[in-house]
């Protein structure tokens, strides 16, 4: 077994708790349409693989599990299959395919961006996004996958790490009573970890990650404080923050080397 | 495919596919990205923009023997200044809700990059009538990519063309659910670069060699 296929075992071990919570928290019908519909994500975004790895002659590249599990999870309550279907396409095409298979940002949070931007009143925010929730299971159900992945080098706890105390920087100088309930409210554990602290999404470098993961954390509470329309606002600090991601990296190697060879 | 129909046309129709300077230089994709969430707003942009092109660049060839070299670029952009008020002043007064709505956009025509291109690399060294035809061949290139950008993203942004409803909305009891992305900037970014994608496929002479980061190096110390 080589390493690629590794990391897609590790990560959908990881995905398979928050799955089982959020079947148990649909219950019935729902859970069994969210099944289907992780089926036909899978398909989907295989499909599109396969198309592109066919065009430009290489193999397929690896992450489609992982990347239909975490969006299918990711997503709160009903959801049209239209929208659903549209969107992963997008992940798939713009966060991943187009670059030769290697994903830039997670190709997840691409779709789910594409997805919120689409359609804010389509289904997507029914329950979880708009009303943002406090959903402690949900939130803690993501510990175990975080830990199993942080020890395989899959996961930058410091990101995550940095994260809560961006969040709570900044709660505290906005004035927010009670920082700490926004970690389990939304998808707020999910996102910090598995879209923002993955190896896509995340810098290389030590002091960028803990950057990084403040910038991200601290951008969540803001868009959680003053945008009403977007209560959630996980997806947009985590792809914002990701953004900043190689620049990080560029300003801490640039700090290094300038202390290594002040006059270069 | 063979573009040469007849030589005289040459410099109109080359710009649409061939050698478009949206696509292929990269030029304008301001507004292509600001105007084109409908395909009426497209039209209209595409439109003055033609105007202005194919007029600067004609009074430009013009009168190229008389500018002076060292003062050409502030001649050049007074011609496509003067050009773009005139065509804004008509807006305004025959068209002013579309003026309302283009905004700021057809007064940008005069930074436009596709108009001081034209008249710098064309206009400034070939005759008049040739000019003329460049103008209008790089106007329609331009107009190309912006009417295709607005037809999809108001048919798949609002489900309608020209105002009129061609997919029958979810809210009015259709199947269609507007994809509101369509509606934002970044997707105009995104339809462009599907679009360049597009047009390379059918004319693989149009991609650029890869750069490494050594060629980038080297290309530093020179």
């Amino acid at each position: 077994m080589n390493k690629l296929d590794r990391d897609d075992i590790l990560n959908s071990l990881a995905f398979l708790p928050l799955l089982a919570v959020r079947l148990y928290a649909d219950g019935g019908d729902a859970a069994g349409r969210r099944l289907a519909l992780l089926v036909v994500v899978l398909l989907i975004a295989h499909g599109w693989a396969a198309l592109f790895a066919y065009r430009a002659e290489r193999p397929i590249g690896p992450g489609l599990i992982p990347h239909a599990l975490l969006f299918v999870v990711l997503l709160p309550g009903p959801v049209p299959w239209g929208g659903a279907i549209l969107a992963v396409s997008f992940g798939s095409v713009f966060g991943r395919e187009i670059f030769g298979g290697k994903a830039i940002l997670p190709p997840t949070l691409i779709a789910l961006a594409f997805a919120l931007f689409s359609f804010p009143r389509g289904g997507f925010e029914v329950l979880g996004l708009l009303s943002r929730p406090a959903d402690p299971l949900f939130a803690i159900s993501c510990l175990p996958g975080a830990a199993l992945l942080a020890w395989h080098h899959g996961l930058a706890w410091r990101v995550a790490a940095g994260a809560v105390l961006g969040t709570a920087a900044a709660a505290l100088l906005i004035g927010l009573p009670a920082w700490w309930t926004h970690l389990w409210m939304g998808t707020y554990a999910a996102g910090i970890l598995f879209l923002a602290a993955v190896p896509e999404g995340s810098p290389k470098t030590e002091g960028a990650r803990w950057l990084h993961g403040a910038l991200v954390g601290a951008l969540l509470v803001l868009i959680r404080f003053a945008s009403p329309e977007q209560p959630d606002g996980v997806v947009f600090a985590a792809l914002l923050g990701g953004l900043f991601a190689p620049l990080l990296d560029r300003l801490l190697i640039w700090r290094h080397r300038h202390a290594l060879y002040p006059h270069s | 495919m063979n573009w040469r129909l007849k030589s005289g046309f040459k410099p109109v129709i080359e710009p649409i596919l061939v050698n478009n300077p949206v696509t292929l230089q990269v030029l304008g994709i301001c507004s292509a990205l600001a105007v084109t969430t409908s395909l009426a707003t497209s039209l209209v942009m595409s439109a003055a923009l033609i105007c202005v092109l194919t007029l600067s660049n004609g009074i430009i060839s013009v009168i190229r023997e008389h500018i002076p070299k060292s003062i050409r670029l502030i001649v050049q952009i007074t011609i496509i200044a003067s050009l773009v008020i005139v065509v804004d002043q008509l807006l305004q007064a025959y068209l002013f809700d579309m003026s309302k709505r283009l905004s700021v956009f057809v007064g940008l025509i005069v930074t436009n990059c596709i108009v001081l291109g034209r008249a710098e690399a064309f206009a400034m060294k070939n005759a008049p009538g040739a000019s003329l035809l460049d103008g209008l061949g790089n106007g329609l290139g331009y107009a190309f990519i912006l009417v295709t950008i607005g037809a999809v993203r108001e048919l798949l942004g609002n489900g309608t063309l020209l105002g009129a409803s061609v997919f029958v909305r979810a809210d009015d009891g259709g199947w269609f659910t507007p994809l509101g992305l369509l509606a934002l900037p970044p997707s105009a970014f995104f339809l462009l670069g599907l679009l360049v994608w597009a047009v390379r496929t059918i004319r693989p002479e149009q991609v650029e060699p890869v750069l490494t980061e050594n060629d980038g190096n080297e290309a530093a110390r020179r």
